[in-house]
């Protein structure tokens, strides 16, 4: 027998009460000086033997009333039996609603399976149960009330993340901690997603560690699903979304099934509108993608919600995804010009200036980007706030209160683009827009006249951020560049082009919310022949395309995480409502605009579900769009196998539950009962045996 | 008379009773002339019959007549109205000494005992008085005098009880001693060996004299109402006793009054009477009860 409130046996040395009651009764009594003892003799010894024996009955009673009170008090527990009325169990049960879960079944979803699960799971506990219904989202504090639970069960939403079940039962696990309860249960009710289960031997571990402290049992809802197309890769290019051109969209769909896939239509859809024709992929082999590439039009300026869409199939939440893209109407771009030479030809930003607008002279009024020349000494009597970047081609250096409003501005948001030259000081830049103001994100190594650096090409990387043709990066010959050094652990200096050499050409880093290319050459003829080549023009427009879209990229997250916009001040402490576009079912969820580290911004965590939301915010006159994508690693279809499920059943029961499976068997093998029920009843019997015989004993005689 | 004396006296008692009186209920050998028939032909108001003189006869008591007509000495005899003498024998034993209430119960026989002797003097017949434990430790003679009532109520306010009760050989001794019939009061609450004491009341009798039993106790005594946890400590050396009184109340309420019950039974069996007293009951009550059903009973 083992005791869930061991501390509380210390009440049995109440038994000791009464003895001391009955001891001190007997040395407390009224003396009175009497005349008719003769009398009280003759009653006393015909009774004597009668009241001392049934003084000890009493005083047994209550000795045995107060140990049975105390030991039921400390829950005995006896193992062996079971079914006894007041067996209090504490259990734990996390239902997975990853994004795999809403893979359909019959009628519903594993989903909907599991919640099934969880109320057999509820219809099994004994009365008086503490149960925690949690997600590997949201870990949930224990409740005794079965309505309760099972309201939280019916609310256990289906989200399209990847859940770490890790955590998930490391958080079920302290949720039964310090409760006292006969058994101790833990439910993993899960499609047994291989993803998720990724950490095999993790988990495995952990299960078997928390075997010791409590019963498992791992729930597997749901069967394999034979097919699933979805989409594993949405991304806008890097170009510069302006406003009514054409806005390139890259689209990746994945067969996950095992059987190929012919004739999958793609949908293009804009704001919720298709747009265009659907892209018909023939084929997909099974685990391979194919691409597919959109150029949609964004009709005004302002977020635009970019949705691509597949046909429906039975893993749904890969079927669609959405993006946010702003679109511009007027890029305006200082360039700010280190060697403006006699002819214009001889500017160091000529060829800056013609591939940022790329259009003959007399479309250049209607053409979105506005580039502005001015030389380095005029730079400071410019308004940084009104243009989306600054470019600065061969530029010497700067005054230190302009390395200040530079730094600043960019922190807010602008971009800055930095091309080298002869005219370069290389110690402005490293000491006081590296080192000073962490402004740059590598170091430019002293450049020693004269040296020539040999001939090189330019080529991607493997990530090639810029998203630009290989083929037409290889093109230009590069005869003398900078060299950077890069620092380790500098940050967010990410290398986006590089020499055919292997040293770096274009790195580029994060600064606030602006963003910083630094080049390794001119942007004119003098160290390559890149600016009068095809590959000049796209490069340009994709280092625009990335500073405008980078102070958006927020807009685009992973389901789950939390969404932070920066606002205008003047809306701080106003109220938003944050919704799901499209589902006209979901709930408007307020949230508020606070300031925080000194800006001003909205906050919001509740993105479980892929797609659009829209933040309506008071006095604000346009919803703020933003996206949440979902886990392309839920889309897979692979499930545990037999090997690793009998893996899992050395520490775990394992249950394979369906639709039509019965609401028995999670309650068997519980191997204790709790007594003190039945040991309450007791008292309360010898309680009213006591009384009675008390008012029996004590009545004359 | 001190206050403590002049307390035993109750005004009220006193006069209700004086009224009605105590008379003899049998004949008794009084030692003057008095209300009460007495056995004794003498000299008294109510003639008898004749004797011949025998030398020694007072001749003052000789009848002139009868000799000047039959020259020969005859004495009058008449039958003489006599008083009575009424031994008040008062248990001054530990026992008495308990009280629940206000007075305890020798208290209380005091009282009764001194409006008894007032009553009785003041009719002029004789008092005795007696206080005893285990044997009589005070003693007044009898006396008609009422100046005497002074000493009675002197000895009974200055008494103290000490010693435990042996009713019986007090009785005897009473028996014994007193050679004329008269009327024997006894107080006493008679917490004592039964058998004995009703050897001495029969004794008593046989000798003629009229009994009265005269048993004063407490209403503790008679209800036992205690509660609790109680020890009862006795009196008269007797071991203490810790008890629930409650839980044997009806078996000691049963003792005792089986005992009151043979303690009238005896008094009926032998012509005695038998007087219970609280002491929570007012004295005159009592008193005048008593002496109003005896008016009532007299020469039965």
């Amino acid at each position: 027998m083992t005791f869930l409130n061991q501390a509380l046996l210390f009440g049995t040395l109440a038994v000791s009460i009464p003895i001391i009651i009955h001891l001190l009764n007997r040395r407390r009594f009224r003396k009175v000086r009497w005349a008719a003892m003769r009398f009280l003799n003759v009653s006393v010894e015909q009774n004597q033997r009668r009241m001392k024996l049934e003084d000890l009955i009493l005083l047994a009673l209550r000795c045995a009333l107060l140990a049975l009170l105390a030991v039921s008090l400390a829950r005995p527990v006896m193992e062996g039996l079971s079914g006894l009325p007041g067996s209090k169990i504490a259990a734990a049960v996390v239902i997975d609603n990853s994004a795999s879960m809403g893979t359909a079944e019959g009628e519903g979803t594993r989903l909907d399976l599991a919640r099934a699960a969880a109320e057999a799971v509820m219809g099994e506990m004994p009365a008086g149960s503490s149960v925690a219904i949690s997600t590997p989202f949201r870990p949930d504090d224990p409740t005794t009330e079965p309505a309760l639970a099972r309201q939280r069960i019916e609310e256990v939403a289906q989200t399209d993340r990847h859940a770490d079940l890790l955590t998930a039962l490391v958080d079920a696990a302290r949720a039964l901690e310090g409760q006292a309860a006969s058994e101790k249960e833990i439910y993993l009710l899960t499609d047994g997603h291989a993803e998720e289960w990724s950490a095999f031997a993790a988990l495995d571990e952990k299960l078997r560690a928390l075997s010791a402290g409590a019963r498992l049992h791992v729930v597997m809802v749901g069967s394999p699903a034979g097919a699933n197309l979805g989409i594993s890769r949405l991304v806008p290019s890097g170009s510069l979304p302006a406003v009514n051109q054409p806005f390139r969209i890259d689209v990746d769909v994945t067969n996950y099934g095992k059987a190929p896939a012919a004739n999958v239509p793609v949908k293009l859809l804009v704001n919720g509108q298709a747009a265009g024709e659907p892209w018909v992929i023939d084929e997909i082999q099974p685990g391979r993608s194919e691409s597919a590439t959109f150029y949609a039009t964004l009709p005004g300026a302002g977020s635009h919600r970019v949705t691509v869409a597949l046909g429906d199939d039975l893993v749904p939440f890969d079927n669609r995804r959405t993006v946010v893209v702003r679109a511009v109407d007027e890029v305006r771009i200082l360039l700010v010009d280190g060697e403006p030479g006699g002819e214009p030809r001889d500017a160091e930003t000529f060829f800056l200036r013609h591939a940022l607008a790329p259009v003959p002279e007399e479309a250049r009024a209607s053409y979105p980007v506005k580039p502005t020349v001015v030389s380095s000494s005029e730079i400071a009597d410019e308004n940084l706030a009104e243009f989306d970047a600054v470019v600065l081609a061969n530029v010497a250096d700067l005054t230190l209160a302009m390395a200040d409003r530079l730094t600043g501005y960019v922190e807010e948001g602008g971009g800055l683009v930095v091309f080298p030259g002869e005219n370069l000081r290389t110690e402005f830049y490293n000491t006081m827009l590296h080192n000073r103001h962490h402004l740059l994100p590598a170091v430019f190594v002293a450049h020693r006249p004269g040296e020539e650096s040999g001939s090189r090409t330019l080529e991607a990387t493997e990530t090639n951020p810029l998203g630009l043709d290989r083929e037409i990066l290889s093109g230009a010959n590069f005869r003398r560049s900078y060299r950077l050094d890069l620092p380790p652990g500098t940050g967010s200096g990410r290398l986006a082009l590089r020499y055919d050499d292997g040293s770096p050409a274009l790195v580029e880093s994060d600064f606030g919310l602006g963003k910083v290319f630094l080049f390794t050459s001119t942007a004119d003829l003098a160290w390559n022949d890149f600016a009068v080549k095809p590959g000049f023009v796209p490069f340009v427009n994709r280092l625009l395309g990335g500073i405008v879209q980078h102070r958006d990229a927020n807009l685009n997250i992973r389901a789950g995480e939390i969404f932070r916009h920066r606002v205008e001040p003047a809306l701080s402490g106003k109220e938003a409502i944050v919704s799901e576009v499209g589902d006209p079912e979901a709930l408007g969820r307020l949230t508020h605009i606070e300031d925080r580290n000194g800006n001003t911004g909205l906050e919001f965590g509740e993105t479980h579900r892929a797609g659009a939301y829209q933040a309506t915010v008071e006095g604000h006159p346009t919803p703020i769009f933003f996206a949440a994508r979902p886990s392309e690693r839920e889309s897979s279809l692979e499930l545990l196998g037999p090997e690793q499920l009998n893996r899992i059943a050395d520490s775990a029961t394992v249950t394979r539950w369906s639709a039509g499976s019965g609401a028995g068997g999670f309650g068997a093998g519980r191997k204790g009962s709790e007594l003190w029920l039945l040991l309450l009843f007791a008292v309360i019997g010898i309680a009213v045996v006591e009384i009675a015989l008390a008012q029996w004993f004590s009545r004359s005689k | 008379m001190d206050p403590e004396t002049k307390k035993l006296l109750d005004p009220r008692a006193i006069a209700r009773a004086e009224s009605l009186g105590i008379n003899a209920r049998f004949v008794v050998e009084g030692y003057m002339a008095g209300e009460h028939k007495s056995p004794y032909r003498g000299f008294a108001i109510e003639f008898a019959q004749h004797r011949e003189y025998a030398p020694g006869d007072d001749v003052r008591h000789l009848d002139w007549k009868v000799q000047a007509k039959t020259e020969r000495y005859y004495i009058k005899q008449y039958e003489q109205e006599t008083n009575f003498v009424a031994h008040l024998l008062l248990d001054g034993s530990e026992s008495m000494k308990y009280g629940s209430g206000e007075i305890t119960k020798l208290e209380y026989g005091k009282m009764m005992a001194a409006c008894l002797a007032y009553v009785i003097l003041h009719q002029r017949d004789a008092v005795a008085l007696a206080i005893f434990d285990e044997e009589i430790r005070e003693y007044l003679p009898r006396s008609d005098n009422r100046d005497n009532l002074f000493k009675i109520m002197n000895r009974l306010a200055g008494f103290s009880p000490t010693g435990g009760t042996q009713i019986a050989p007090v009785l005897h001794g009473m028996a014994n001693q007193i050679r004329r019939k008269g009327i024997v009061i006894v107080i006493s609450d008679f917490f004592d060996d039964e058998e004995g004491m009703i050897e001495g009341i029969q004794h008593l009798r046989f000798a003629g004299h009229e009994v009265i039993l005269m048993q004063v106790l407490d209403p503790c005594e008679i209800d036992f109402p205690f509660t609790g946890m109680v020890e009862f400590d006795g009196l008269e050396d007797i071991p203490r006793i810790q008890t629930r009184p409650s839980q044997i109340r009806q078996s000691y309420l049963r003792e005792f009054e089986a005992f009151r019950q043979r303690l009238r039974d005896t008094c009926e069996r032998n012509q005695c009477h038998f007087v219970g007293m609280r002491t929570d009951q007012a004295l005159d009550e009592v008193l005048t009860n008593y002496l109003a059903f005896r008016k009532t009973t007299v020469g039965t």
